[in-house]
């Protein structure tokens, strides 16, 4: 029964999905062979008797039925069609472009299990030893290095590594130089956000009454360590397969920036010369993909926590205090005050005497490209990027919440067939659809964003649900819902919350990707992605232009990470 | 109170492997006598408990409490059973909410069954009857050892002034006073018991029937003076002797 209706609905989503997938050229709401007039011809004025050539020799169908199912019928062949610029086969190149992207994602999921690895172990090794919650070094590094946003660490990565050290080439793909600045670029934060989520549920492992009884049985501190981490690994295990899939979305920026000719790469291409049915190809790869990816994501994880689901001997998450710091209060202040003093400079102007000039008294975050004071821009730029961010990713975690109380176990569902959408790339089809701007670019974004919250949330659920309070108050007369409200959710929300404060800034940074594309906010926003998008080429020349939102989105995560530590109960 | 008759239940917990944890369970509990569920380590007691209290359904057979069938359902189809039935699980002391003042979980089933009258003032009437201080009530299990934790859990399954109340292996873990103590207040509780079980030694002393239970089936069920003076069934004889070659 419950195979059944998780069955029903992975099929409905993968449905829809697919369905709104191969409709694509009609979503636009104007006829598709208009669409090829204007990709091939740009501006010109539109001759009907060409119109109507592409569409015999595109063999274009009439509405978007009859081309869904045409799409679709040739799909389930292997035929994704002919590209509407190039006039070649889609196909293969989908597939070569899904193999380099998948390299560079498996290449990233690596360095990401390395670092979250090299941050964890230790830290919960020293923690068992000492039978102490692990330190709060421990929950910050992660949460700093998942807040840097992996357009700006490729940039520097770039700049020093490639142009200045010269150690590893600037661009392309196939030479394993080629693979280590990319990779590294995606791995870093991604390793962060892995070691932050796992530290979270190594918290709570430690704090469970089994770790003392080991501890005090004698059971060796390397044991112990090995069962909190295995304990930990099982919770995330739905995490590392969403991993692998954020690095792909993540990754349209990076590929961009390195020049790698990889999905995310070729769909923008496509997206940009209105080459629909090779976006169409890409995003069902993706699609396939990340179907793949959460599928083993959950089996991994039935299978480390299955003995224990089944007889219900889990214990509840309890909830671990985490040490309270000034850092937030500290790092927020900061913002507010630079924010604060650039509101109340009023709008930039702008004098072209004043280019790229560096800080000084009347500019203390120096200028911009065409002499616009740095600091007006920014803070002006503050409240559209955190507010973006903070709507999207609040109105992220309501949803997860709400998807998670629904779920029994942790069968594949609606979020993991959504896993396979990466917020950029949802982003990129719904630009596709709607023409460039913040509003559809932040609709990409939360299309995706509830998607790992709700995972880990229902992942925690899971575990509650089968948990001994739970049992004791079934056997005193609660239905499922009072189940949910009094013992189950209360354990959810606090680490559910800081992982949604965790993703703020990836939210935030997600909306700045597709403003750095040219696909969200204008080009000429304060918003500080098109700000720093804006910046990157005078990297080397006037870095102030791009410090001033790199430093507002390290800070805004500073702030999300540790300023969400759950009460001390 | 309770009628079982030919009670099945299966698992099969890899494919081809079938574990008979109950085999054709028949047992009838009048509503004056308490009953000790005797059975070693997977003679079925676990299970039957579970098919008992509506948790799982049993593959054939019947199950009465108090003449009504009983079936596996929702909450609201079960209320009467959580309202005739108080429980004592095994981990009693881990089934207190950690976040929740002990005195919020011990009013639970109070609320959840819509118990009329001043639940403030049951909670400390048998929060003190467990001879737990009632002004502690705001604390959380944390605050306690765990055998406070097992007598907050046993006030906690007589709140609501259930008919019988189930203790699964209620005095596993305690030490010989706290065992001592746990047993006054079961029997002193004046509530019909069923106490599950896996030596006889506290069976005794309940002073009612022993029901012994041995690879899914009840092999020897009689008043506790007859079955533990003559025991009949070899199972019953290995249960006492073991209980016999303990020092003193």
């Amino acid at each position: 029964m419950r195979a059944l209706r998780s069955a029903l609905a992975v099929v409905g989503t993968a449905l829809v999905v697919v369905l709104s997938l191969a409709a694509l050229p009609w979503l636009r709401g104007e006829d598709p062979a208009v669409t090829v007039f204007r990709a091939l011809y740009a501006e010109r004025a539109r001759d009907p008797a060409v119109v109507e050539a592409l569409r015999r020799q595109l063999d274009l169908p009439d509405g978007p039925v009859a081309g869904a199912w045409q799409w679709l019928t040739r799909a389930v062949h292997g035929d994704l069609g002919t590209s509407w610029v190039d006039r070649r086969p889609v196909a293969p190149e989908v597939l070569r472009a899904l193999g380099v992207s998948a390299g560079l994602a498996g290449a990233a999921v690596a360095v990401a299990v390395v670092v979250a690895a090299l941050l964890l172990v230790p830290a919960t090794a020293r923690a068992v030893r000492r039978g102490r919650p692990p330190g709060r070094w421990a929950a910050g590094l992660p949460t700093v290095l998942a807040a840097v946003p992996e357009v700006v660490l490729g940039v520097v990565l770039l700049g020093v590594a490639a142009v200045r050290l010269r150690w590893f080439p600037t661009s392309g793909w196939g030479t394993p130089g080629q693979v280590v600045l990319p990779a590294l670029a995606l791995g870093l934060p991604a390793g962060g956000l892995l070691a932050r989520v796992l530290g979270t549920t190594v918290e709570g492992a430690l704090a469970e009454p089994w770790v003392r009884s080991a501890r005090v049985n004698g059971t060796g501190p390397a044991a112990v360590t090995t069962s909190v981490l295995r304990r930990a690994a099982a919770v995330a295990a739905p995490q590392l397969a969403l991993l692998g899939v954020g690095v792909l979305g993540s990754a349209v920026a990076v590929e961009q920036l390195f020049a790698v000719p990889g999905a995310g790469r070729t769909a923008l291409r496509a997206v940009l010369s209105l080459d629909l049915p090779l976006l169409q190809g890409c995003v069902l790869a993706l699609v396939l993909l990340g179907l793949l990816a959460g599928l083993v994501g959950g089996l991994v994880h039935r299978w480390l926590l299955r003995p224990a689901l089944g007889a219900g001997d889990l214990v509840a998450p309890v909830p671990a205090a985490a040490p309270r710091t000034v850092v937030p209060v500290v790092a927020a202040g900061a913002l507010l005050l630079v924010v604060a003093a650039g509101l109340l400079r009023g709008g930039g102007r702008v004098a072209l005497d004043e280019r790229l000039a560096p800080p000084s008294w009347s500019h203390p975050l120096g200028a911009d490209a065409v002499g616009r004071d740095v600091l007006a821009r920014f803070a002006a730029g503050a409240l559209l990027t955190v507010g973006t961010g903070l709507a999207v990713t609040a109105l992220a975690a309501v949803l997860a919440l709400l998807v998670a109380a629904t779920a029994r176990d942790t069968r594949p569902g609606v979020a993991d067939v959504l896993n396979a959408l990466p917020g950029v790339l949802v982003g990129v089809v719904l630009v596709a659809v709607t023409g460039p701007g913040l509003a559809p670019a932040a609709l990409g974004v939360l299309a995706v964003a509830w998607v790992p919250l709700a995972v880990h949330a229902r992942s925690l659920v899971v575990q509650g649900l089968a948990g001994a309070p739970v049992r004791a108050a079934v056997l005193s007369g609660a239905g499922r819902v009072q189940v949910l409200r009094s013992h189950v959710l209360p354990g959810v929300v606090g680490p559910l919350l800081r992982h949604a404060a965790a993703r703020v800034p990836s939210a935030s940074l997600t909306l700045a990707s597709l403003s750095f594309l040219g696909l969200g906010a204008a080009t000429d926003s304060p918003e500080w992605g098109a700000m720093l998008a804006a910046g990157l080429p005078y990297l080397e020349r006037a870095p102030w232009v791009a410090a001033a939102p790199v430093v507002g989105l390290l800070l805004l995560g500073v702030v999300a990470g540790t300023a969400t530590a759950p009460r001390r109960r | 109170m309770i009628e079982l008759h030919g009670v099945h239940r299966a698992y099969r917990p890899r494919r081809g492997v079938v574990v008979r944890a109950l085999d054709g369970v028949d047992l009838a509990l009048p509503a004056d006598r308490h009953l000790a569920l005797v059975g070693s380590s997977g003679a079925g007691k676990s299970t039957l408990l579970r098919v008992l209290l509506g948790l799982e359904p049993a593959d054939a057979g019947t199950v009465h409490v108090l003449g009504r069938p009983v079936v596996p359902g929702s909450a609201r189809e079960l209320r009467w059973l959580r309202r005739a039935v108080g429980v004592v699980a095994q981990d009693a002391g881990s089934s207190l909410d950690p976040r929740w003042p002990v005195g919020r979980s011990v009013a639970e089933p109070l609320a959840l069954l819509d118990v009329p009258g001043d639940h403030t003032a049951r909670v400390r009437h048998v929060l003190a009857a467990v001879g737990i201080d009632p002004g502690a009530a705001d604390r959380r299990p944390a605050a306690f050892s765990g055998g406070q934790r097992q007598r907050i859990a046993l006030a906690r399954a007589l709140a609501h002034r259930p008919a019988l109340l189930v203790a699964d292996e209620p005095l596993s873990g305690a030490d010989a006073v706290l065992r001592a103590r746990l047993l006054e207040l079961l029997t002193g509780s004046g509530t019909q018991l069923l106490l599950v079980t896996h030596d006889l030694a506290p069976a005794g002393a309940l002073g009612g029937d022993v029901a012994v239970l041995a690879g899914g089936r009840v092999v020897e069920h009689g008043p506790a003076a007859d079955v533990l003076g003559a025991p009949v069934a070899a199972e019953t004889v290995r249960l006492r002797d073991a209980v016999l070659r303990l020092p003193a």
